[in-house]
């Protein structure tokens, strides 16, 4: 089965500066994909190029096996934005009239069901709906769709945590029923609790990909402390991603051959060796900070 | 279910125009009529009726065609709906298509509806104009004048902000009105003179005598052609 998104060297530029450059990218079916980054980093033009919203620069990108923004895949995949603006002018019942027959695999049960969760107005126009109401709204017009994959834009920004809460186990819920959902967020802790497989980009780069079991398991800390610190070089090998010196404490984060640095230390003359489990939210700003030491 | 969309968003705009060029049309009418003294012995509108389509009608007929042609993605872009709209599974260019073809329509009924309520409003008045000539007058506004409505179509996708689409439609719409009334070496290519020539008016009743002006109607026609596949190319490439 082809991957729910591919993309391979895409770029885009925004007069001088570049916006994404050079991500490669594979967002793997069936399962919930946390699409992590800093403001700025490059999220919301991934996205925006995978719904055509805007035109990449040069690579490429497909969804669902075929080209991104096409419009027969948009038939099978939902959006919900960041903003969560809708149709002002319409009222619940009429977006809801107007959406479902774009998406031949809507289900008016969801719908029906959906409704009554939500508690949403009918005969309200969008435009009085407060954010929360419309977040509700965005999903449920994503939600009835059934649809192979949803991408979300940030989606709790501007949420309350009730809020937040809900939607995530919506969110949840329809992975269950074998969407894949890709949606972006630079809260860790939102992305700890619901992503399976993590994509980290800076700088319209990608950081970090990978399943989050697999990046928990592989990623270790080790502190080593000593009484006259040796150079950092000395750690430098294979799968050591940084060394930070701090006083006679040397923190190295490492990937592999974790077992080697920490035999190396008390060899090395350190008097205290720890190594603990790093984080996601660790993780993610040492490979930060490794991408801005590194440019 | 796009049509109803930009049905949607264009409509309170549409009847807006309407009831305004209708008020135009009335006043412009009673003003020819008693003011201007066109209406003598015959009793008939005949003349306040033309010069009314040809004159005021014309002319805010043009603006507001122009404002019919404004909205679409990049208005969307500065109310926030654009990504909505284009993850739907519609294409960019039915998008564009709906949209010029029902505001294409508005502008044909912007133009036919206001001459049309001459002859009732002539009837009214104990007065008569013919409903056969008031067609055709509206008609060869209708047509003749869609270079209007793909000005602003233009610069609809050109510029982003209401304001400012619409100030630059307005002063192309004065340009194209006044130019070729201003400047000498322009004056064969006078819009107005293109859709109603002189020499088509009977000079004893006021009347359309021979065919419809239809290289007048054609050329423009084909310039708005031009306009509104140059608008289609920008709103498929540019970003959102």
């Amino acid at each position: 089965m082809k991957a729910a998104v591919e993309t391979r060297d895409l770029t885009k530029r925004f007069g001088n500066s570049y916006a994404l450059a050079g991500l490669t990218m594979t967002v793997p079916r069936g399962h919930i994909v946390g699409f992590l980054g800093r403001n700025g980093s490059g999220k919301t033009t991934t996205i925006k190029i995978l719904l055509d919203v805007i035109r990449r620069t040069s690579g490429e990108a497909t969804v669902l096996g075929e080209p991104a923004g096409s419009v027969s895949v948009r038939r099978r995949i939902g959006f919900l934005g960041e903003d969560k603006r809708l149709y002002s002018y319409m009222t619940v019942r009429e977006i809801i009239a107007f959406t479902r027959p774009f998406f031949p695999t809507w289900r008016v049960e969801t719908e029906t069901r959906l409704l009554s969760d939500f508690e949403l107005p009918l005969n309200h126009k969008v435009s009085v709906l407060s954010k929360g109401m419309r977040t509700k709204l965005g999903l449920l017009l994503n939600l009835c769709r059934h649809s192979e994959f949803l991408i979300l834009d940030e989606p709790s920004e501007g949420l309350d945590p009730v809020m937040t809460e809900q939607m995530l186990r919506s969110l949840v819920q329809q992975a269950a029923d074998g969407t894949t959902i890709f949606f972006s967020s630079h809260q860790v802790a939102e992305v700890e609790q619901i992503a399976d497989h993590i994509i980290a980009i800076e700088k319209g780069r990608v950081i970090l990909e990978g399943s989050l079991d697999h990046l928990r398991h592989e990623f270790r800390r080790v502190n080593l402390v000593f009484d006259d610190p040796p150079p950092p070089e000395a750690f430098r090998r294979e799968g050591v991603d940084r060394v930070i010196v701090q006083g006679r404490t040397i923190s190295i984060l490492a990937s592999r051959n974790i077992d080697e640095i920490a035999a190396l230390g008390p060899l090395l003359g350190a008097k205290a060796v720890d190594v603990h489990s790093v984080g996601l939210k660790e993780l993610f700003l040492e490979k930060v900070k490794e991408d801005h030491a590194t440019s | 279910m796009p049509l109803r969309k930009v049905w949607r968003e264009s409509r309170s705009r549409f009847f807006f125009i309407l009831v305004a060029l209708l008020v135009v049309t009335s006043a412009s009418v009673f003003y020819n009529a008693k003011a201007e003294k066109v209406v003598i012995e015959s009793k008939d509108f005949h003349e306040a009726g033309v010069r009314t389509i040809r004159g005021a009608l014309f002319l805010f007929w043009g603006f507001s065609a122009m404002f019919l042609g404004l909205g679409g993605l990049l208005r969307e872009r500065s109310v926030g709906t654009v990504d909505y709209t284009l993850s739907l599974p519609v294409s960019r260019t039915r998008w564009f298509l709906y949209r010029s073809v029902n505001g294409a329509l508005q502008s044909m009924a912007a133009a036919l509806i206001p001459a049309l309520a001459v002859p009732v409003i002539a009837a009214l008045s104990g007065g008569d104009f013919p409903v056969g000539d008031a067609f055709l007058l509206g008609l060869r506004l209708g047509l003749g004048g869609m270079l209007f409505y793909s000005i602003g179509l233009l610069a609809s996708v050109l510029f982003a902000g209401d304001f400012t689409s619409a100030g630059i439609g307005i002063a192309l719409v004065f340009a194209v009105n006044n130019g070729t009334r201003v400047i000498e070496s322009f004056k064969g290519l006078s819009l107005q003179d293109a859709i109603f020539p002189m020499p088509m008016k009977d000079e004893y009743t006021y009347l359309i005598r021979g065919h419809m002006p239809w290289g007048g109607i054609a050329l423009s026609c084909a310039l708005s052609l031009v306009l509104s596949a140059c608008a289609w190319k920008v709103t498929r490439e540019r970003d959102f």
